[in-house]
């Protein structure tokens, strides 16, 4: 056997451990995740009730233009929409003025970085059972509101159609915020020190030094954050759920909740099927800008 | 803003954000008359509350729910996303590239966007109900992020290393186990640790296959049991409590690997 034909067995022979290796993951991803999602394009143009698997019916597009004319499905669209956007500004706001702070590395900034971001591990039902508790007529806010002589202020916050989403909107930022935090924070370890010190002795303020210096280099952490807070805040369902079911009377509905309502309570399979593509759709969007500005990610 | 000033400022910002879990904590050592009147602490503190909770909510059960789900989907997707991030990595074969665009186009799919293919197809496979059903799927789910994550990592392993072994005789199966994994410890335990976190706390997927109370996860006993039975307030703190305090206490050993699991985790999926 020549030393050529030995290198062509043992190429081959690693080709074969490469395909045996990868494909219980390869038939995994095909069964689990490609399947549904294809089949998802199926069963968005279908009528069936969820229990009687075997009486799946095409109906074309007739879902999509229901959903259309549907005053629901706009404003639960909508108020995901806006849901996406506050939580998205307000996190990184506060994830970058927290980022800012713990950047000073003054005396305990560790244990404080350590408190922050203990709410990103819990679990989403957790918080929202806390976040009711704290926000129903008489629980925490409101007391103190009282003992603070501003009664006036207290309502039941969930109950209230002005305050139910901005409620789920504040206990999403509450427990996400020590995550933007910590990415801005990453980001800010990035930036050369030599920078800030150059510019310090030109006479910069602190605030001129952030606004020329730090916003301008933070960009790739800032899409980051920006896109990451995005595609959890579309999906987000577990926070509306337990705190609010999307009451009072729809005005905290979203998407995911509509869906889950139209599947197991209306037994509108096909419909949810559509407004899970929906979401689908906007994940891979999403994701799509997230890969094509992959390239400016530092780590 | 001096040192000083600034360790202060972080001190008033960090009680308000422990605030909500604290408050809770409080809750649920207050007696039930004083749970809507009391701001803080009572006189009386009822350590007995955790015991209630833990047999009212059936928490062992759902601990044990939990425990079942989280261990075998995290085996399962460990065992077989390792084997494929390093055919991947290291053996280059036809297709791997495509393959892991494959893998990569995964992470990005969001649960509730096939919730109805998944319960269709969960239902006539038999799994519909059962664990099995969570199993399956969060093996799945977590495929994509954990072959990222290794993949990566494994790429930065020398292949005169790898190709030493082979001259020896070693299986490609024996090099990934006794050189590979070793080398690989970190990115082992950032991928577990983010399973482990995505898991044990997901609710949608869970409350939707789940039917049976006696197979309910954590999530989904603290969701159901608080709405259903109109829960007194202290019970309910002293549930989330409880159901808390594991991953806090992991929380306080591997705060580090916590956090980078979380990023690391989320950045690429």
């Amino acid at each position: 056997m020549t030393l050529f034909q030995g290198n062509m067995i043992k190429a081959l022979k690693k080709q074969k451990a490469g395909y045996l290796l990868v494909a219980p993951a390869l038939l995994t991803f095909i069964v689990f995740l490609l399947y549904p999602i294809i089949n998802s394009l199926y069963l968005s143009c279908t009528e069936w009730k969820g229990f009687d698997v075997s009486e799946i019916t095409f109906v074309g597009l007739r879902n999509f233009v229901w959903l259309s004319q549907d005053e629901l499905f706009w404003r639960s669209l909508y108020q995901t929409i806006i849901y996406v956007l506050t939580v998205t500004f307000f996190l990184n706001l506060v994830g970058f003025l927290l980022a800012l702070i713990i950047e000073q590395k003054a005396k305990g900034y560790k244990v404080f970085r350590a408190i922050v971001f203990l709410p990103v591990l819990m679990s989403m039902v957790i918080v929202g059972v806390m976040w009711s508790r704290l926000l129903d007529p008489f629980g925490f806010v409101n007391l103190v509101l009282e003992k603070a002589h501003l009664g006036y202020l207290a309502r039941p916050w969930l109950g209230d159609r002005r305050f139910a989403l901005g409620s789920v909107v504040a206990a999403n930022v509450w427990q996400w915020a020590g995550f933007d935090m910590v990415i801005y924070y990453a980001g800010l370890q990035g930036i050369p020190r030599g920078i800030y010190e150059a510019a310090s002795i030109d006479g910069t303020t602190y605030l001129q030094r952030v606004r020329l210096i730090t916003l301008p280099l933070l960009k790739p952490a800032i899409t980051v954050a920006v896109v990451l807070n995005l595609i959890g805040g579309f999906r987000v369902f577990d926070l509306v759920w337990v705190m609010t079911k999307g009451g009072p009377n729809y005005h905290s509905e979203v998407l995911a909740t509509y869906l889950y309502k139209k599947a197991f309570s209306f037994h509108r399979m096909g419909v949810a099927a559509a407004v899970g593509l929906i979401i689908l759709v906007f994940a891979f969007v999403a994701s799509y800008i997230r890969l094509k500005t992959a390239g400016e990610v530092t780590q | 803003m001096s040192k000083r000033g600034l360790t202060l400022v972080m001190l008033v910002l960090a009680v308000i954000s422990f605030m909500p879990i604290f408050w809770m904590f409080t809750l649920s050592l207050r007696t039930e008359d004083e749970a809507f009147t009391v701001l803080f602490f009572s006189q009386h503190i009822e350590w007995q509350n955790y015991l209630k909770a833990w047999h009212n909510f059936d928490m062992g059960i759902l601990f044990k729910n939990s425990i079942i789900v989280t261990s075998s989907s995290i085996s399962l997707t460990m065992l077989v996303g390792v084997c494929a991030a390093y055919a991947i990595a290291k053996l280059r074969f036809t297709g791997a590239k495509f393959m892991f665009f494959l893998f990569l186009s995964g992470i990005m799919i969001p649960p509730q966007g096939v919730v109805i293919p998944l319960f269709l197809f969960m239902r006539r496979i038999g799994f519909y109900g059962g664990h099995l059903s969570l199993i399956s799927t969060y093996f799945a789910f977590g495929l994509c992020i954990t072959i990222f994550i290794l993949k990566s990592f494994m790429e930065t392993i020398p292949d005169q290393l790898i190709e030493a072994a082979r001259i020896d005789g070693c299986s490609e199966l024996g090099i990934l186990w006794k050189i590979v994994l070793p080398l690989c410890r970190p990115a082992l335990a950032t991928a577990i640790i983010f399973l482990f976190l995505r898991n044990w706390n997901e609710f949608f997927l869970a409350y939707t296959f789940l039917q049976d109370g006696s197979l309910f996860t954590l999530p989904v006993g603290i969701a159901s049991n608080v709405t259903m039975y109109r829960s007194p307030w202290e019970l309910i703190g002293a549930a989330v409590i409880i159901a808390g305090l594991p991953l806090f206490i992991a929380y306080l050993l591997l705060q580090k690997q916590f956090i980078e699991g979380m990023i690391a985790g989320s950045m690429k999926g």
